[in-house]
């Protein structure tokens, strides 16, 4: 999940990393200077967008973000406006704790560069520090960090907590990303957050105990018929908004694969879905899969199951309930293998539906009987 | 011969009281895998199958023997499940739960590497060597023993390949698929390491997916390697910025996608196919060229 700003920065400051006074519009922050209004999108092109205003009084502030609080920016809904303090920024740097996937570790990535993105800072002015897994942070390896941060010009100790303390927060709240940019030092030498993107691992939901509000409420990212195969507990993607087939497959693998052949064969595909194990396993999970689908309405609905583990048979009947539960309008083409599936396939011709054991005659039929896009 | 299993090797089933561990165990049982017994704490004493039931690894270890562990525990405690097993000297271990948080296996990777430990996943079907032992969900009836390797992410797309092979008559060394998560234990390399220096291996094949670099140090490998290898990438077609179903699976850098991929293994020597069906027959022409078609 990726936080929204104001989220993110609640989140840091529960772990003590400063952040600017600020409030979520219509309430204002109790600050006397100016002040910045900033729309709260998941957009690190947010400024260029037109997100961030400055205003000199609280009148203006509220005029600005009534104004914002109204508008898209780019393709995102503004889903909150967030006011806050205007800093008097010495420097501005660059602080984050990244995943690295293909190292298996936390990295804290810092530059003296800050304020812009960080794939435009030469790579001479970005240090990466791996944080062994086993291990943790060691102290020498966080003054390295600060030493960095510091560029010579200022007192490095200033750093040390704030890099120790996001790493705190990456390994307590299971992100993905932590990213401060910019990590603003002040004239008094304080060091503030000025701005935060926070993603959370979704997987580690369950034991943490920070609700995003502001996040939670804003539009998801999901399409709405993405959010209702999620909601039955499979994986939905969507891939074409006008096309005709949707493509349901019992593995995610096989989803990939299976999107591949439908493109390559030149059919449009609206959406492919992974039904998981947990669908798999029986219960309600199927019934609303094929609601969500059925509500869709395909013109042609590709169901792909190549199964070992659970049994074909007890598939095809939860398929016949779901099919006459919520009936797909369009054609059925299935292609069903595996375990007990000579059985499953009977049930599923009972339905009316094309059945094949094998992949490539499932394909042919599809595509000779569904419209394939010209010039291919 | 065979890659991380064989007919020596001694499985328990961590999680062997639940549905799912209780379901593996008949099948392994009725396929003949050295299936020893198994784990779950608070349950030491009870029998599965006739199969002795553990409180820890380290007592399964004591009783039996045990070297492997199929881990079949929720996501949320996987961690503790592997980490225990490591330590109790189980070397080569499969986790088959989907939705481990990302912390948890990075750690359960680095301890593996630490002390030497063989790790397949999160969200990893297993491994399968036909014919001697299954440390996996797959069904050993659909495979059997043959000159072909496979390392693969996904399981359901290892049937796939599995079916095509079977197409060919051509058998499986052993097939072992690494799990679709973003950090998981093994990669494709090492695997393809263990079946260069397998007798029985006559062909590999390597089936990857988008995002990731476990492809990419494949490819660096294969520029070494004697056994010819057949290599197919899915998700060409996947729309950017979604994860599709593995939560690997989403498109990265350039070089991490479809055709970066196949770039970076054909300049390797491998033989490259665009889908899925064809990796029956580019094996077949491969064993066809080297005149090694009548092996088993």
């Amino acid at each position: 999940m990726n936080l929204l700003e104001c989220d993110g920065k609640t989140l840091l400051a529960r772990h003590g990393l400063k952040i600017p006074n600020g409030a979520l519009w219509p309430r204002l922050p109790d600050h006397a200077g100016q002040l910045v209004v900033k729309a709260q999108i998941p957009s690190g092109r947010r400024g260029a967008l037109g997100g961030i205003l400055f205003a000199d009084t609280p009148e203006q502030a509220r005029a600005q973000a009534e104004n914002l609080g109204r508008q898209r920016l780019g393709e995102h809904h503004v889903a909150a406006v967030y006011v806050e303090e205007r800093l008097a920024i010495a420097r501005e740097l660059y602080l984050a704790v990244a995943l690295d996937r293909d190292a298996g570790c936390q990295t804290v990535v810092s530059s003296p560069d800050g304020g812009m993105s960080i794939e435009e800072v030469s790579s001479a002015r970005i240090l990466k520090m791996p944080i062994d897994p086993l291990t943790g942070p060691h102290a020498f390896q966080l003054a390295e960090v600060a030493r960095f941060l510091a560029d010579g010009a200022t007192d490095p100790q200033a750093f040390v907590p704030v890099v120790e303390t996001l790493l705190r927060v990456a390994r307590a709240e299971d992100t993905e990303l932590v990213e401060i940019n910019p990590l603003a030092l002040l004239p008094d030498g304080r060091v503030l957050a000025a701005d935060a993107k926070v993603v959370l691992d979704d997987n580690a939901a369950f034991r943490r105990s920070f609700e995003p509000e502001a996040t939670l409420k804003a539009v998801s990212a999901q399409s709405a018929l993405e959010r209702t195969i999620g909601q039955a507990g499979a994986v939905g993607v969507e891939v074409d908004a006008d096309g005709e087939v949707i493509a349901v497959v019992s593995g995610a693998g096989l989803m990939m694969a299976t999107l591949d052949l439908l493109k390559t064969a030149g059919l449009r595909v609206r959406c492919v879905v992974d039904l998981g194990g947990s669908v798999l396993a029986g219960g309600e999970g199927l019934r609303r899969v094929f609601e969500a689908v059925a509500t869709a309405s395909p013109k042609v609905t590709f169901l792909n199951a190549f199964m070992q583990t659970a049994l074909c048979d007890e598939f095809a009947r939860m398929l016949a309930g779901a099919q006459e539960a919520s009936p797909l309008a369009g054609r059925v083409v299935v292609r069903l293998k595996g375990r007990c599936a000579d059985t499953g396939r009977e049930i599923l011709k009972r339905q009316g539906f094309e059945v094949f054991e094998d992949l490539a005659p499932a394909l042919d039929a599809l595509t000779a009987q569904t419209n394939v896009r010209e010039g291919r | 011969m065979a890659i991380l299993i064989d007919a020596n090797t001694r499985i328990v089933i961590q999680g062997m009281t639940g549905v799912i561990g209780r379901n593996l165990t008949q099948r392994l049982l009725s396929e003949n895998s050295p299936l020893v017994a198994g784990v779950s704490p608070g349950r030491g004493g009870q029998q599965v199958e006739g199969l002795p039931v553990f409180d820890s690894c380290y007592r399964a270890v004591r009783e039996t023997g045990a070297d492997a562990s199929f881990v079949s525990v929720p996501a949320a405690r996987a961690r503790d499940a592997v980490m225990e097993a490591i330590d109790a000297g189980l070397h080569t271990i499969v986790v088959y739960a989907e939705g481990v948080p990302v912390r948890d296996a990075v750690e359960m990777r680095a301890y593996a590497r630490y002390r030497g430990a063989r790790l397949l996943g999160p969200n990893a079907a297993g491994c399968i060597s036909p014919g001697l032992a299954n440390l996996s969900d797959l069904n050993a009836d659909w495979l059997r023993p043959g000159p072909v390797g496979i390392v693969s992410k996904s399981g359901t797309l290892t049937y796939e390949v599995i079916d095509g092979l079977n197409r060919q008559g051509l058998g499986q060394s052993s097939v072992v698929c690494l799990g679709g998560d973003p950090v998981v234990g093994m990669w494709h390399a090492p695997v393809l390491e263990l079946f260069e220096a397998d007798p029985q291996t006559r062909v590999a094949v390597l089936v990857g997916e988008i995002g990731g670099r476990s492809e990419l140090e494949a490819a660096a490998f294969i520029q070494r390697m004697k056994t010819p290898v057949v290599a197919y990438i899915a998700g060409r077609h996947a729309p950017a910025g979604k994860r599709m179903g593995h939560a690997g699976a989403l498109m990265g850098r350039p070089e991490e996608n479809v055709p970066g991929k196949q770039a970076a293994l054909a300049e390797a020597g491998a033989r490259v196919v665009d889908s899925l069906t064809q990796i029956g027959g580019a094996v077949r022409q491969i064993l066809k060229a080297a005149k090694l078609e009548s092996f088993p």
